[in-house]
């Protein structure tokens, strides 16, 4: 029994080194080959990795111009009529100030503004109404959605509190609907527009049409009017005065959106 | 571990004890220089009057406590003496006692300089008791005192360990044990009869006394000494009554030199304010208002009231609504004390954070923000400046859209309400976004109705009447246009047949 055990055992030994000596060989041939792999993958990935990530992050600023093409969904709040949306590339830009010269009170440019009222008072947001010509008439508000609690209407006595309750509003990502006291200079439209960046939803400030003469430093600036003179049918001219990457001058004419608000409520 | 939960779980005190609280208390913000003088504590009563406690600057010159007022002077003629004001002291000690609640449950005064905080309840909030010190330390460093602490097993262990060193973990049981064993009797509180009748026993350590027959001991010293010893080894549980904050804040700054500007009023503000926000935290709530009491040398006291809409707790942003309103306060001359009380609280909402940490995502911080803001413009611009438009169950347009003074917070009812009403709201016509206050009325050329430009009526009539126990009003209410594009809501009285414009569709 153990004379025949002794080449069994040896033969299963040299098998084994026979079999350990292959996998060696084997190993070595696949330690170099993974090493090779994971030698490239380490240095050359970060290199793609951090070039693509560089890209992505200049992208995504929102001082990156990127030509007609529309900005990133983040930058935008739409406006709730396609037409306009179209118009803007997208909607209105968050985080900017918008300028709405307005040739007559009365044309509907409020009701313009109410989908994006509705929309970010359903993401808990609040509306300042910053020194409004009029009483906001709650009934109409009501109906139209929005809720009355988010809204709040401040009064300042002079410019300067104007500023200073605008900036406060922009910084505390209140949506900011503004009326000025005295016409804005540079130097405050300037001021409104850096806190305004600082934020992350649209800012809009009503100023006359008188103002399109001088600059401003403002995102977008839109020019409401009428078209169709005498017609029954008035319609809204919006015309594009300076939007980044838009040529100025481009316009659409739309159902006074008042009257389209009204035809809702009659229904 | 297993043994304090399967039975009662070892206590450890810490005893705080603030020898030159008397001393410290009296500081006040323009002589904390005094502390490179040496400074003396005398008592208020009394001839002549005798050291209660100084400074290290006058030990150096031999001064101690005991001596008289005369004596000390003698040694040391340029030693600053004050007299010693037991109310503040007392609430400079109830101050330090919020600052330990802070950190433990179980805060126990020990009047007039000490304080005894339980810390077995409070070691695994903490992550140890090795942190929890750590954090006690540099929260007292904050309030510059002089502190000596002492750990033990029971309170009157803890003070008999006191030293001048700030432990920075608790040993174990046995170590503590021994520490008590090994403690001179000097440093137990005995009468002059027991110390001597004890030295002539030959006992000096607490270990010897302990050893004794405890029959023995009773008989020859009484019960009450008996109970002490008890207290002292724990065998009796503590049942001195612990502290709670009081119900009301009320805190003060002086300033004898007096401050001329609103700048200056800021430093002892920011004092006031974080100890205000401590008291909050302390005891979970947040405060509706805050009032300040500014009071000059001679003069009128002036007061100001900070509303505040939701609740912080950070002292900031309490400093920021603050400095708004003084803006708009004229104050007197120069002022000598800075009052901050509050007795006004609401209790904290328990909030709820978010499961990922991502707390911009959550409504809660942009409701957050909303309240923050009207609490900057009611500072600022004064209550009377804001306003929010609410419905009204009237007829008339007036009436039914109002704008009415800001409701102190969201309330979820009245929300509802409203929605409410909007269901049921159809008007007939269309209803306009601008509502003039006051009609105007409308000039009239003949048939021509103008209004800035000449108006067209487009849609209407649709009556609207007062109710009738009023002043008897019918109107009859028309869309109108006017050739620039702009839509007015104009109305005809009926009784005077008059036109106004009373809206606009914007």
């Amino acid at each position: 029994m153990l004379t025949s055990n002794v080449p069994d055992q040896a033969r299963r030994l040299s098998l084994a080194r026979d079999i350990t000596v292959g996998i060696v060989k084997l190993d070595l041939a696949k330690i170099l080959y993974i090493f090779t792999v994971l030698f490239l993958t380490v240095t050359l990935l970060p290199l793609v990795m951090t070039q693509s990530t560089i890209l992505d992050q200049l992208l995504t600023r929102r001082d990156t111009w990127r030509g007609r093409s529309p900005l990133p969904d983040s930058h935008i709040s739409a406006t709730g009529n396609d037409a306009l949306d179209q118009l803007l590339c997208g909607g209105w830009p968050s985080a900017a100030l918008t300028e709405l010269l307005i040739s007559h009170e009365g044309m509907g440019e409020l009701s313009l503004l109410i989908p994006t009222l509705k929309n970010h008072t359903e993401q808990q947001r609040s509306v300042v109404w910053l020194n409004p010509p009029y009483r906001p008439y709650a009934p109409t508000l009501v109906h139209a959605g929005l809720p009355l609690q988010q809204l709040l209407i401040v009064q300042p006595r002079h410019h300067r509190e104007w500023l200073w309750c605008a900036e406060q509003a922009m910084r505390h990502n209140a949506l900011l609907l503004a009326w000025p006291l005295n016409r804005p200079g540079y130097t405050d439209l300037r001021k409104l527009q850096l806190a305004s960046a600082e934020s992350d939803c649209p800012h809009f400030l009503f100023l006359s049409a008188n103002a399109r003469t001088s600059s401003s430093p403002s995102s977008l600036r839109l020019v409401l009017d009428r078209s169709g003179e005498q017609s029954a049918e008035p319609k809204l001219r919006i015309t594009i005065h300076k939007l980044r990457g838009v040529a100025p001058g481009a316009s659409i004419e739309i159902t006074t959106p008042g009257i389209a608000f009204c035809q809702i409520l009659n229904q | 571990m297993t043994s304090s939960r399967s039975g009662k779980q070892a206590e450890v005190w810490l005893y705080l004890n603030f020898p030159l609280l008397a001393l410290e208390a009296t500081d006040t913000a323009d002589n904390t220089g005094a502390s490179e003088q040496a400074c003396a504590v005398v008592s208020e009563q009394g001839t002549p009057r005798h050291i209660i406690c100084c400074n290290q600057h006058a030990r150096n010159q031999g001064i101690e406590p005991g001596l008289s007022l005369p004596t000390a002077l003698a040694l040391f003629p340029d030693l600053q003496v004050r007299e010693r004001q037991p109310a503040q002291e007392k609430t400079c000690l109830q101050r330090l006692a919020l600052l330990a609640y802070r950190f433990s449950p179980t805060v126990i005064l020990n009047e007039p300089d000490g304080l005894w905080l339980g810390l077995a309840g409070c070691k695994n909030l903490f992550g140890g008791y090795q942190n929890l010190l750590q954090k006690l330390q540099t929260a007292l460093a904050q309030q510059a005192i002089t502190v000596r602490a002492g750990i033990g097993q029971s309170p009157p262990a803890a003070r008999l360990l006191c030293q001048n060193i700030f432990p920075d973990q608790v040993p174990c049981a046995q170590t503590l044990q021994n520490q008590v064993a090994n403690a001179s009797l000097d440093r137990m509180v005995l009468s002059d009869r027991q110390r001597q009748h004890f030295k002539r026993l030959g006992l000096n350590t607490v270990g010897q006394l302990l050893a004794l027959s405890r029959p023995a001991l009773g008989r020859r010293f009484g019960s009450g000494f008996l109970r002490e010893l008890e207290l002292l080894t724990g065998e009796l549980p503590c049942q001195q009554p612990h502290f709670q904050p009081p119900p009301r804040f009320f805190d003060e700054q002086q300033n004898p030199d007096g401050i001329s500007s609103k700048q200056g009023l800021l430093f002892p503000m920011k004092i006031l304010l974080q100890r205000l926000c401590h008291y909050l935290i302390a005891r979970q709530s947040y405060c509706a208002v805050i009032c300040w009491r500014f009071e000059p040398l001679l003069g009128k006291a002036c007061e100001m009231r900070v509303q505040l809409s939701a609740s912080q707790h950070c002292w900031s942003s309490l400093l920021t609504l603050t400095r708004l309103q003084l803006e708009r306060l004229s104050l007197p001359g120069s002022i000598e004390r800075v009052i901050l009380y509050c007795d006004q609280f609401a209790a904290a909402p328990a909030d709820n954070l978010d499961f990922f940490g991502d707390r911009q995502s959550g409504a809660a911080s942009k409701t957050g923000d909303a309240s923050q803001l009207i609490d900057q413009f009611n500072a600022r611009l004064g209550s009377k400046a804001l306003s929010q438009p609410a419905t009204c169950a009237q007829y008339l347009p007036e009436q039914a859209g109002i704008l009415e003074v800001l409701a102190r917070k969201s309330d979820s009812s009245r929300m509802s309400a409203t929605l409410q009403e909007a269901k049921h709201f159809h008007p007939a016509s269309p209803r306009p976004t601008w509502l003039l206050p006051n009609p105007v009325p409308i000039q009239q050329h003949g048939n021509q109705l103008m209004w800035r430009e000449t108006l067209t009526l487009q849609q209407g009539p649709e009556r609207l009447c007062s109710d009738w126990w009023q002043q008897s009003q019918q109107r009859d209410y028309y869309l109108s246009i006017a050739p620039s594009g702009a839509r007015y809501w104009v109305f005809r009285e009926r009784h005077s047949r008059r036109w106004f414009v009373h809206g606009i569709f914007s």
